[in-house]
Order: C-alpha cells, then structure tokens, then sequence
C-alpha cells in the first residue's frame, strides 16, 4: 500500500550525549495504527529514542522519517501528539484547564490567527476523551498529579493527532486511574491513532499493546509480541519507586 | 495646584501610563517561565547604554535601546545553549553591564546628577523626543505581545512541545527578547535601572493573586501596571517625592492588597 507508510522510522540511528552513545544504531519503523510499547530499565534511551523520533535530539549517524517525509522537510507536525515527561502541568502564571489544552492548537492557527469555534470544538472534545470536561475553567494548579497527567494527554490531542507519544505518562498515577487511562488509550486506538508509550512496565497496558520495543543501553533487544517483552522485564528487575521524577 | 496644567507632569504621566501597560505585558512571559531577574539583568546592560548616550553626546535613550538589544540577544542565546555555565555568563553581563558603565562614565565629564537619574529614573525630564521613542516602543511591545500571546503562552508553558507541535520557538524566544530588552530601555527612564524589574513583575505578581486564566491575568497585569505607573506618578507630585519610589512602594501595596484578597477568599 502506497498510504502507508510507517509513522515514524529511524534506521542505524546514533545518538550522542555528552560523552556517551545513547542510543547505539537503533532501528525501528511504527506502522500506522500499530500499539507499540517502549520498555527497557533507567538510562536505557527510552526518552532519547522518542526525541530522537521527533526530532527534539541530532542524529549522529543513521536517517529517520514521520510519516514517510523526511524529518527536516516534515511540516505537518498537527499530524503528531506529544505528551514529553513532566512532573506537573502547572506553570509560573496561573492558566485554567481549557487554556493549557488550547494551547496544543497554537501552531495550527498561526502567528497572526485566532482561535475559532473549531478549535474550541477540539479542546471540548479532547477533554471529554480524558474525562475532565467538568473542570476545563478550573486552575491547573489546583488538580490532583493524575489529573494534571490527563490535562497533558488532552493538550496532546487536541489537533486529532494520527499518533500519540508519551513518554511515561502513568508514573505519577494511581492505580485507578491507570486503568481508566488504558481504556481511553483503548478507545483511541480502535479509532485508528497510532500510539507509542514510553512504561517501566507493560501494567494495565498489556491487553492493548500490539508490540514491544525493549532498549537497554542504547540498543534494541526485543522487538516483537508484548508477552516476550514482559520476561525480559523479569531479566532486567528495576524499582518504580526508585525512578528519578 | 493642576497636575494637567504642567506639561512635564503631561508627558511624564503618558510616559508612565504607557510603560505600566508595556511592561507587563512582556513581563508575564518571563514571570511564566521564571525569568523574573531577566528584567534587572538587562537593566544592568542598560545603564551601560546610557554611560554610553552620555560620553558620546547622544541621547542616552537610544544608546539604552540599542545595548538592552545586544544584552537580551545574547542572554536569549546563552539560556538556548542550555548549558549549565549560562547562569555564569548571565551574571557576568550584569557585572559587564555596570562595571562597562562606570568606566564609560570615567571617560567623559559626566555629573553624579546625570548618573543619578538614570539610576532612579528621571520621568519628569522626559523630552517630547524621548516620549515619542517611550510611545513607539511601548504600544509595539503591547501590540506583539497581545496578537502573539497565545503562541508566547504555548512555549513559555513548555518549549519542547511547542517545538514538536512546529512552532518557531527560536526565532519567537528572540522575540521576546528583544521586546523585554526595548521595554526595560524605556522603562529605565521612568523608574530607573535599578528598579525597572519591579513594573515587569509586580503587576503580574499582583494579578496572578486574583485570576483564574491566564488570559485575565494578562489584562489585570496591564490594568494593575498602568494604574501604579499613573497613581504613582500623581502621589509623587503632591508628596514631593521620587516617582520611581511611589510607582514602585504603590505596586507593591497593590500587591499585599491582592494576596490579602485571595488569602481572605479562602483560596490559600
């Protein structure tokens, strides 16, 4: 099929920080409306290959693409929806919920536009996907870390993103919510979004993820069914407690 | 005594009103991303410009202009390598900054008069020269700040996302830079260099007590900014008294009045 070309594609892809090779020829191609978890222990390059991915990171060596463009000529970037690691959605100056979900559609209006009733439309949309309509004029600040987390999540989709990244986005949620945070994922996915979460651990994901990447120190050492994924966990034991931010 | 009957209280109270409504309005971005002391770091650049407008015998508000530029520029640049000395280099541009100044000073035959002004400000020798340059650069930072907000807001809330989502975060970050370092220059001849960060934070400081959004605490911001600059400059004509002290005292009386408020409303 010509259309379909994978969402993302790195091939040999090196990454250097600083003194050390983050990622070490690392070759990966998601398919569109594939489920791809991201596994491997602290300081494997899971955060690296995801930037890597979207260009946030150089390559020093190895090629990569989005969506079958090459990454510097890409300009769709509506296309995509990125929810990076952070700790809280709250920021300096106080901004309500709906204000921090809209602002996911700033590139998509340009400099000199306005947000329009579609935009909004988007924003009521991406918030009921995450179940927080009820508290989009609220300040983010006041929300619990969970909530927080889902507020990131809408703002990711608020262009209707072909596909979702998200790097860790259940370290700071309880259990309960992790759950319900699964059957969102869930739903989106039976929709067509392609989506790759960066996890400690397959959890709650388990039943929808379609494929697991597993990286340690910078290299790919699986790369297939989820299950498999899960006894390589078991090799490489790592503490969730522990996990810096 | 009419306050209106004079014309340098005229123009010192456009001049005021116009850099409280400026001033905050790129300062939320820089309370946003927790720059609050770039105000006062470019304030230090500035009174080097100013050294230099007087040593030259140009007038010093575009020799402010043109080093707050380069200063801003160059911190922007600094902060975008990300490095962990930019907060070295930063501080070194401050001590630049001032150390450059007096040297400059040291040059020419300037009196601790002139020097004085521009550490305290000097509103009410504001020429109709200096207030056409005050009116150009403030309703321009207002007027970008105000069409830009919602892209400003995006990457002051998080820039990697910004840039993955296409923005052009470079080149709007230089932006701001350049409109913080013209609004620091401009603001300096109001309230003085070493008190110019104040009317960039403050209001915003105060309207972040009261607000929800970030769209009210922009519009608060400005109102609260231009009120203080406007009420303050008043107060000191009937008290005799340094402007740059009254704008400054009443913005932060403003500001205990606002978190008073919010704390008595329960909201903690």
């Amino acid at each position: 099929m010509s259309n379909a070309a994978p969402v993302f594609e790195v091939s040999d892809a090196w990454v250097r920080l600083g003194n050390s090779d983050v990622l070490r020829g690392v070759d990966f191609a998601q398919r569109p409306g594939e489920f791809v978890v991201l596994l491997g222990p602290n300081g494997s390059g899971k955060t690296t290959l995801v930037k890597a991915l979207l260009g946030v990171v150089r390559l020093v060596r190895g090629r990569r693409s989005v969506f079958g463009h090459d990454l510097d000529t890409f300009r769709h970037w509506d296309r995509i929806g990125y929810v990076p690691q952070r700790v809280t959605a709250a920021a300096g100056v106080p901004a309500t919920v709906g204000e921090v979900v809209l602002s996911g559609r700033a590139a998509k209006v340009g400099l000199l536009g306005r947000y329009g009733s579609e935009d909004r439309a988007a924003v009521a949309r991406a918030l009921d996907l995450v179940d927080l309509a009820p508290l989009a004029t609220a300040r983010v600040e006041t929300l619990s870390g969970g909530q927080q987390q889902r507020v990131l999540i809408a703002r990711a989709l608020a262009t209707n993103p072909e596909v979702l990244v998200m790097d860790e986005p259940v370290a700071s949620v309880d259990l309960a919510h992790q759950e319900s945070f699964a059957r969102t994922l869930g739903e989106l996915h039976r929709g067509g979004t392609s989506i790759l979460l960066v996890a400690h651990s397959l959890g709650a994901m388990e039943p929808l993820a379609q494929r697991a990447l597993v990286i340690e120190r910078g290299v790919v050492i699986h790369d297939g069914a989820p299950d498999a994924a899960a006894v390589q966990e078991h090799a490489h034991p790592h503490h969730a407690d522990h996990e810096p931010r | 005594m009419d306050i209106f009957a004079l014309e340098f209280m005229r123009k010192a109270l456009l001049a005021g009103a116009l850099v409280g409504v400026a001033a905050p309005s790129v300062g939320i971005f820089l309370v946003q991303r927790r720059l609050s002391l770039m105000g006062d770091g470019i304030g230090h650049v500035v009174f080097m410009g100013v050294a230099a407008g007087l040593v030259l015998g140009i007038a010093p508000i575009y020799t402010a202009l043109l080093f707050a530029t380069g200063g801003a520029v160059t911190i922007e640049l600094l902060r975008q390598r990300g490095k962990t000395s930019s907060d070295v280099a930063l501080a070194l541009i401050f001590y630049l900054g001032i150390a450059g100044g007096i040297f400059l000073l040291g040059l020419g035959d300037t009196s601790a008069l002139q020097l004085s002004s521009y550490l305290f400000g000097s509103v009410l020798t504001v020429s109709s020269g200096d207030l056409v340059v005050v009116a150009v650069a403030t309703m321009a930072t207002f007027l970008v700040t105000h069409v830009l907000r919602k892209h400003l807001f995006a990457i002051a809330y998080d820039e990697e996302i910004a840039r993955v989502a296409g923005l052009p975060v470079t080149s709007l970050n230089l932006l701001v830079a350049v409109l913080t370092a013209v609004t620091v220059a401009v603001t300096a001849k109001v309230v003085g260099v070493l008190l110019v960060s104040a009317l960039l934070v403050l209001p915003v400081a105060t309207a972040q007590q009261l607000s929800r959004s970030f769209r009210s605490t922009f519009y608060l911001s400005v109102a609260i900014g231009a009120l203080a600059a406007f009420a303050g400059l008043v107060i000191a004509f009937y008290t005799d008294q340094f402007p740059a002290a009254t704008i400054v005292l009443l913005s932060i009386g403003l500001f205990v009045v606002a978190t008073t408020i919010r704390v008595t409303r329960g909201e903690g």
